[in-house]
């Protein structure tokens, strides 16, 4: 699972920045529980999906959004790379 | 045969052992299960040294643990204190302070919240009870127990000598100084409320109700002691399914709920996003909101969509317990002006629209809302100033102990002779439903390293939030101070819906003539900043990556 995971950080680099300018919250981890503190709500969520589309392209559709997807940097990078993969498979079909 | 809230739960188990009182992530507890386990917890805290009266802190999110602290404790005698576990350790030192609680009940969820509040001494000799089971606690803390040393305690009936004028908890609310204060809530003020409900609305064993606000808030009371004195499920919602309408719209549906109380703002992005189908949530039967106006937009959306629900307004203060007023909405509004009224008294409450020399306000005009009756708080813990000031002896009653509660909103009686909310007398505000006094977040900017002045506004706002506050501030000579920074250092104090959404940067702030901060003109310059950045979103409008309704939701911010 490691191995997996290790080209995904970049990516958690670059949410991690995303997040501490967009929404003004610093989190020290990318596991951390972004939840469990209550910083983020629907409206800041929704601000968030806004810029993780605009920053790299894709489309995230709310109603098949899982609470798993947002709990950490981590899986909002897993998230982001999952829908990558979506768009440019998309792009790649006539 | 005793009538105490901890009563009814023995009731209930007595009657029907095997029956659920609550499913928590998944996991269903039977009332004989919440019995025991709080008859346990009640011998555990009397061996901890708690005796009547004594405060018991819960440290705890809104869980099945939660409510077995809670009966644990009234078994106990004693009196229980949610405390917010979402809220910045700074501010929950200032709750403690007041409370000085006898025990703190804990889990691993917030054992790094513990150890910070026992670092600062703000936890002071209150003795700990892990609610955890098994090893995974580590007990570096001196607790006296977790939960496995609890289970070694009887599980048979404990004879607890409170009555039902004792205090049952107490709820801490925003307080406009920047010290939260403490509203006492007394048993039969519960009993009177929980009771008039389960008739009106015909609460009963069948009922699978839904626990969504937190511990802390006042509404809470009613889906938990509403659930158990009907003998039926509650069942507590994730607080993070909201951050996602279609995931809070899922959890409705797949519980089967059968009743859903909230503020109304939880049940806003699911009207904005259109999530609902038609007829959707086929066990539905009661939707009921307090805290806020549910604006007509929405509950013209929500009605549409579900024909088969009653939509019920409550309204009340904590201090008044839960609500003290009532209105069935018996149509789906005619349009989207349409105004909601908070309706009527419920059974036991008096409320009261009163002029400045304390007379009736002539229907139609808008006077100051007083409330009366069962639900009426004893007071603030421990601020006997305080409590003079708002708690009045009420004037048209020839018992001198009698008293009303001067909530601060003003109202009218329309013609129709319900009352009609009008707005507020002070600079308290609700965000998201909860109850904010700008003075506690001024109170906490003065208070970051580098502010020379601050100045807290709230704008009207059609979002979510209803409002949203807004900070000018002046930063002390030599000091650079963006608002990023100033913003991480608030969130240290105050808890996240507290924390201004827009700031400002100032080089002077505007005086009055008496040389007092002039809000009135701070709040011009917020408004013409938010339509100067609507025209600018206006023009983005083309990027694909905004779907209307995520604009609609961030406009409205």
């Amino acid at each position: 699972m490691q191995e997996l995971d290790e080209h995904l950080t970049p990516l958690i680099s670059e949410i991690s920045g995303l997040i501490a300018e967009r929404l003004l919250v610093d989190v020290s981890a990318p596991e951390d529980d972004l939840l469990a503190t209550g910083l983020l709500d629907s409206l800041s969520l929704i601000q968030l999906l806004a810029s993780l589309e605009e920053r790299f392209g894709i489309r995230v559709p709310l109603d098949e959004l899982q609470i798993e997807d947002i709990r950490s940097i981590k899986s909002i990078a897993r998230l982001v790379d999952r829908q990558s993969v979506h768009s440019s498979a998309a792009r790649a079909t006539p | 045969m005793k009538d105490r809230l901890q009563d009814w739960l023995t009731g209930q188990a007595q009657r029907r052992p095997e029956a659920v009182a609550v499913v928590f992530q998944s996991q269903p507890t039977t009332y004989g299960a919440l019995e025991q386990a709080s008859n346990r917890l009640a011998r555990a805290l009397q061996a901890a040294g708690c005796t009547r009266g004594d405060r018991v802190g819960l440290l705890l999110p809104k869980s099945t643990r939660a409510l077995v602290g809670m009966f644990g404790a009234l078994k106990a005698d004693c009196i229980y204190v949610p405390i917010d576990v979402a809220s910045p350790v700074q501010r929950i030192e200032r709750i403690l302070d007041q409370c000085e609680c006898r025990c703190l009940l804990a889990e691993q969820s917030t054992a790094g919240m513990l150890y910070e509040l026992t670092a600062s001494g703000a936890a002071g000799s209150a003795r700990v009870i892990w609610m955890d089971g098994g090893a995974s606690v580590r007990r570096t803390l001196d607790g006296p127990f977790s939960w496995p040393d609890v289970e070694t305690f009887s599980d048979s009936p404990v004879d607890s000598q409170n009555r039902p004028a004792d205090a049952a908890h107490i709820l801490f609310t925003s307080g406009s100084t920047g010290t939260p204060k403490g509203v006492v809530i007394t048993q039969s003020s519960v009993i009177h409320f929980v009771r008039w409900a389960v008739g009106y609305f015909g609460m009963n064993a069948e009922d699978r109700i839904s626990g969504h606000p937190p511990l802390h808030f006042d509404l809470s009371t009613f889906d938990i002691y509403g659930t158990i004195a009907a003998g039926a499920q509650i069942h507590l919602a994730p607080p993070e399914i909201s951050l996602i309408p279609h995931r809070l719209a899922d959890f409705i549906r797949d519980s089967g709920l059968t009743q859903w109380f909230s503020v109304p703002s939880a049940l806003l992005p699911i009207a904005k996003l259109d999530v609902l189908r038609q007829n959707d949530f086929p066990a539905l039967r009661r939707l009921l909101w307090c805290g806020e106006k549910f604006p007509a937009p929405a509950l013209i959306y929500w009605m549409r969509r579900l024909p088969h629900v009653t939509f019920v307004n409550l309204y009340g203060p904590t201090e008044t317990t839960i609500a003290s007023s009532y209105y069935r909405v018996p149509q789906c509004p005619a349009n989207e002006g349409a105004e909601i009224p908070i309706g009527a008294a419920c059974d036991g409450e008096l409320l009261l629209v009163l002029d400045e020399r304390l007379q009736p306000a002539a229907p139609g005009e808008i006077g100051d809302l007083y409330i009366g009756g069962v639900g009426l708080s004893p007071g603030y813990w421990r601020d006997p100033a305080k409590t003079a000031q708002v708690f009045l002896p009420n004037p048209y009653s020839s018992n001198p102990s009698d008293r009303i509660y001067k909530t601060g909103d003003l109202a009218r009686i329309g013609s129709d002779g319900l009352i009609y909310l009008i707005g507020r007398s002070d600079s308290q505000v609700k965000s998201r439903g909860f109850r904010i006094e700008l003075g506690e977040i001024e109170t906490a900017i003065h208070a970051a390293p580098g502010v020379q002045d601050a100045a807290v506004v709230a704008l009207d706002s059609t979002g979510a939030d209803g409002v949203a506050i807004c900070c000018a501030y002046v930063p002390a000579p030599g000091y650079e101070l963006p608002p990023a920074a100033l913003k991480r250092e608030v969130a240290r104090a105050l808890p996240h819906y507290m924390i201004p959404v827009r700031w400002m940067l100032l080089g002077d702030m505007p005086h009055n003539g008496n040389g007092k901060i002039d809000r009135a003109l701070v709040k011009d310059r917020f408004r013409q900043a938010v339509d100067a950045q609507g025209h600018a979103v206006a023009q983005e409008t083309s990027q694909p990556a905004y779907s209307d309704a995520r604009k609609a939701i961030l406009d409205a911010r």
